[in-house]
């Protein structure tokens, strides 16, 4: 084993055993992951940083179930994943994770409290109680007076919120957020990583992202290259680890 | 909120979406929407004009087969036109009648109708030689000469009713409206009022009919009651027609009048079926595959539909997959969508066939119906339309993992 850098994975949210993802083409082969191991607290902010093509969104993608690993252990909320048949990947999706979309995809023709019910609607949660839910997360996101507002009728920030109050719908302990903040102005992109940081407090956050100042927000952060776990930190971290990053700043 | 219930139900709450859908893009949605009412409208007119030719083949067959025409010993064919026997010779009379009514089958006849004629000569018209004839208010118009299929269709107006009988009212044949009453363009409101002259007396006009040909259409058609008070043709009878109940009696009651009435002449018309036959047939053959052509035009359009707004949307696919819906989930939103369009198709597919079928039953001249069956050709079309077009490209949408189907572009 050679680049991982285990936390202790006694009271871990998340736990990966040797995931690698290899994706052929022909006789090409492109390692997206290699040889992941790791382990994710319960609670708190995780950035994760590297370089495009580095395995970032791969690495969430199996993580929130959205793909499957070809070959490793995947385990979360204790459970895993590897063992789950297809639909058993469809319920764990609904109730463990939230997933934050760096172009929002929020449903374009359902206004914004329709599309915060919409992952309770598949859960069953009843009607009366998927409104109050939706409005008390819209209310927490700071868009209690744009409730029936559709996507195109709200700004790039705003939609962005919506997408968090989705992710928080069904209350689950993991938010998969994928350079959520990619489509956004840095002032906006700012209050979007407050939001997820205060989010952070009640369950984990995983996010993926390229601003650095970003990163620094979080209580951790992974660093990736060529599919591998080069580097580890807590967040002020990632000045003394020259990973790929010319610009960074100093050592410790 | 009262409605909170039925949408409590996941799969309720899809279809709900579903339904919401084609309304996204309006303008493709009332496209596709007009052109599958189109498609369908004009399926169900076609399915509905097979099912007319043929009923119609299989009545006329049934009617024609079961006419007998009886008409006085050696007269020409087309029943002694004018007459090689003036009226008053009374070989072929009022007995005549009494003695079909006697035969051994007669427990077979369904229906006897006796026809009186006369020439109705007036040098001073371009239209000199008509003829008018005597009949039972009720009886068929059966022109001279037409001992078949066709019978006069009323044009204008209506026909003779049983009141009628001893009205001095008359049913004229279109030629005989233009070239003796002048009425150019046939139509109730032409007629109304319009009188006409039969040996020396006034005769109402309540009708215009019209046969196949000209002169057919040359006729006066007038209660029989009416004509022998008028004309005084005694006992004397121009025709008998005599229908038989079913095709299997024929033989015999024709065996039976062949015998017993000697006076009279026996033809039966089993070929003056087979022109309308062919035309029908061929009818019924071309709106058969025009039926086929349609339905696969529906499908393919909804198919297209279909597979575009799966595409378009595969991202949404995903990201649905992506927040906890499931493939059965996805695939019934989906559905939904097709079954609303197709849906609305149907719609406007009846609003469109109905007064088209009204058209086309002129046109045709087949009684193409726009009833319940109609309505059920369009339900099942739509229905058809539907699961045929959606299926497979939501199938191929569906099953896709969310990460995949996140990743296609467009
Ligand atoms: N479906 C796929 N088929 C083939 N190769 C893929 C596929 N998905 C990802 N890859 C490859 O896997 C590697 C990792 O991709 P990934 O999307 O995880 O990178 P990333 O770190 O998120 O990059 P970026 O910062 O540009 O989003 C890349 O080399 C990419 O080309
Ligand atoms: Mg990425």
């Amino acid at each position: 084993m050679s680049s991982q850098i285990v936390t202790d994975a006694r009271s871990a949210l998340i736990e990966l055993r040797d995931v690698a993802k290899i994706y052929r083409k022909g006789r090409e082969e492109v390692r997206a992951l290699d040889g992941i191991g790791l382990a994710v607290a319960e609670k708190g902010m995780v950035a994760i940083v590297g370089p495009s093509g580095s395995g970032k969104s791969s690495l969430l993608h199996i993580i929130g179930a959205m793909d499957r690993p070809t070959r490793g252990e995947v385990i979360v909320a204790g459970e895993p994943l590897n063992a789950r048949p297809e639909a058993g990947l469809t319920s764990f999706r609904r109730k463990t994770v939230g997933f934050v979309f760096q172009s929002f995809n929020l449903i374009p023709n359902l206004s914004a409290l329709e599309n915060v019910m919409l992952p309770m609607e598949f859960d069953g949660v009843a009607g009366d109680e998927r409104r109050r839910r939706a409005n008390r997360l819209l209310d927490r996101v700071g868009l209690a007076a744009r409730l029936g507002h559709r996507p195109r009728e709200l700004s790039g920030g705003e939609q962005q919120r919506v997408a968090i109050a989705r992710a928080l719908a069904n209350n689950p302990p993991l938010i998969l957020a994928d350079e959520p903040t990619g489509n956004l102005d840095s002032r906006t992109g700012q209050m979007i990583y407050e939001l997820l940081k205060e989010i952070a407090g009640e369950r984990t956050v995983l996010v993926v992202t390229h601003a650095e100042g970003l990163a620094q927000m979080a209580d951790r952060i992974l660093h990736l290259k060529d599919g591998k776990l080069v580097a580890d930190d807590p967040s002020q971290g990632l000045k003394k680890q020259p990973v790929d990053r010319p610009g960074t700043t100093g050592s410790a | 909120m009262a409605a909170g219930k039925v949408s409590d139900m996941p799969i309720a709450g899809s279809v709900l979406r579903g339904m919401r859908n084609p309304f996204r893009s309006l303008s493709r949605a009332l496209a596709v929407v007009l052109l599958l009412s189109l498609v369908i409208g004009f399926l169900a007119l076609m399915v509905q004009a097979t099912l007319a030719s043929r009923q119609k083949i299989t009545a006329m067959e049934g009617r024609v087969r079961t006419l007998i025409e009886l008409r006085e010993a050696g007269a020409f064919g087309t029943g002694g036109f004018g007459g090689d026997k003036p009226i008053g010779e009374e070989h072929f009379s009022v007995d005549t009648l009494e003695n079909v009514l006697r035969i051994p089958s007669a427990r077979h006849l369904a229906r006897v109708d006796e026809y009186v004629y006369k020439p109705d000569i007036d040098p001073s018209r371009r239209n000199a030689y008509a003829m008018v004839i005597g009949l039972h208010p009720g009886a068929a118009l059966r022109a001279i000469g037409e001992v078949d299929y066709e019978n006069a269709r009323i044009v204008a107006g209506r026909s003779l009713i049983p009141e009628d009988a001893k009205a001095r009212v008359a049913v004229v044949g279109r030629l005989y409206a233009q070239q003796r009453l002048g009425i150019e363009e046939t139509s109730g409101a032409a007629i109304a009022g319009r009188q006409l002259v039969l040996g020396g007396r006034p005769f109402q006009v309540i009708g215009v009919y019209a046969t196949e040909n000209d002169f057919g259409d040359n006729h006066v058609f007038v209660p029989i009651g009416t004509f022998r008070d008028i004309y005084h043709p005694g006992r004397k009878l121009s025709k008998i027609f005599v229908t038989v109940d079913s095709v299997a009696n024929v033989e015999t009651v024709v065996a039976d009048l062949r015998q017993r009435l000697p006076e009279a002449d026996v033809v039966t018309t089993p070929e003056a079926v087979s022109t309308a036959r062919t035309t029908l047939g061929s009818l019924s053959v071309a709106s058969a595959y025009a039926a086929v052509l349609l339905f696969a035009i529906g499908a393919v359009l909804i198919v297209f539909v279909m597979i575009l707004s799966t595409r378009e949307r595969i991202r949404e696919i995903g990201t649905l997959k992506a927040i906890g819906a499931s493939n059965a989930e996805v695939a019934v939103q989906f559905l939904a969508e097709a079954a609303a369009l197709s849906g609305l198709g149907g719609l406007g597919a009846a609003l469109l066939a109905a007064p088209l079928a009204r058209i086309l039953s002129r046109v045709l001249e087949l009684p193409v119906a726009f009833d319940a069956q109609a309505m059920a050709f369009i339900l099942t079309g739509s229905i058809a339309f539907a699961a045929l077009g959606s299926l497979y490209p939501v199938i191929r949408g569906v099953r896709l993992s969310p990460i995949e189907a996140m990743r296609r572009i467009g």
